[in-house]
């Protein structure tokens, strides 16, 4: 595993690198379907036929089935679930599955807080995309790491007619396996220990 | 089976500040955990690799953001009526659900206001646990039809 001693960490130096970087442009593969929201929708017991059956939704307030707030929207406007990426920890490389390719002392991550602003309605058939930047980075302390580096992203939903329809505010943990604080401990000089 | 009748309104005349949202439950058994993954495409191994969440220093597998979101999101599309538009919705993720825990998601009124033409109520909306209670508090706006309009646009 390639990650960042923290002691060789420059926490200023990525943060005047990254915040406010555009960090993807991504196109969905695929337009939005109907099984992915059966899938989402089976998932939480979710019976609504908005979401589900095209016969109800079509008199409905919509017209068509749409996509449930609820389901995010990163799984069709991003470049989409197959091939998969790879999962937290399983990374051979430097690659920074999680930490959306901020320099991070940890490579496990996990999602801390959400905020979602949804604007207009998505259809099956829609084609969406995004565009994610990065809002913030700092340390902040876990009972696990005390290097665990917070990341803050904003991301804008855009459908084929370039209009705006949901907006994410997402805060992400990166952190140490208790494993690699270990080794890092082991291997300090002492002053960030 | 459901009680809810989806092709029903819920009109903004008849919220009132206080009201709570029935919400469902669930159990976090294997199929459940298996649903998770299914659902979200989040391959995460903290979320279906008891070994591997345990090595990053978790007490084991904790379901994951997209099954957070859709438990809250179902939350408000099952109580807002077929006209029903959920604005806005936030949410803290303190605690786990884990595997073997019973979950319970629900919410509360906590204002009413019309905006720019937009019938809108305000909820405080959770994540509940039989482990370790609430593991999610959140926030959210809902836009209503009103019975003026017979509709969301106002």
């Amino acid at each position: 595993m390639n990650t960042i001693h923290p002691d060789e960490y420059d926490l200023d130096a990525v943060r005047e690198e990254w915040i406010g970087k555009l960090i993807s442009e991504s196109h969905g593969r695929y337009p939005v379907e109907y099984d992915p929201i059966r899938r989402h929708c089976h998932m939480v017991g979710d019976l609504n036929p908005a979401f589900l059956d095209p016969d109800i939704a079509k008199d409905g307030p919509y017209g068509a089935v749409i996509v449930p707030p609820s389901m995010l929207p990163t799984y069709f406007a991003s470049g989409g679930p197959w091939p998969p990426q790879a999962a937290s920890g399983t990374d051979t490389e430097s690659k920074a599955v999680f930490s959306f390719g901020v320099p991070t002392p940890g490579d496990r991550g996990i999602n801390m807080e959400v905020a979602w602003e949804f604007i207009e309605p998505v259809y099956v058939g829609d084609q969406l995309r995004l565009e994610l930047r990065i809002a913030d980075v700092f340390k902040k302390p876990i009972s696990l790491d005390p290097h665990a580096i917070w990341i803050i992203t904003e991301t804008a939903f855009f459908n084929q007619h370039d209009n705006v329809v949901a907006k994410w505010r997402n805060t992400m943990l990166i952190h140490r396996s208790p494993e690699q604080v270990s080794r890092d401990a082991a291997t300090s000089t002492g002053e960030n220990a | 089976m459901t009680d809810i009748d989806y092709g029903a309104e819920r009109f903004w005349e008849d919220v009132s500040v206080g009201d709570e949202l029935p919400g469902f439950s669930r159990s976090l058994d294997w199929t459940e955990m298996v649903l998770q993954v299914s659902g979200s495409q989040d391959w995460n191994l903290v979320h279906h690799d008891s070994d591997f969440a345990k090595d990053s220093g978790m007490p084991g597998i904790f379901y994951n953001t997209g099954w957070t979101t859709g438990m809250l999101g179902r939350v408000l599309t099952d109580w807002a009526g077929r006209s029903g538009w959920v604005e806005k919705l936030s949410f803290q993720m303190r605690g786990m659900n884990s595997a073997g825990a019973k979950v319970r998601a629900h919410a509360r009124v906590t204002a009413k206001r019309m905006e720019d033409s937009r019938a809108l109520v305000d909820l405080d909306i959770f994540l509940e646990n039989d482990q370790v209670g609430v593991t999610t508090p959140g926030k959210a706006t809902v836009r209503l039809a009103t019975r003026t309009t017979g509709s969301t646009d106002g």
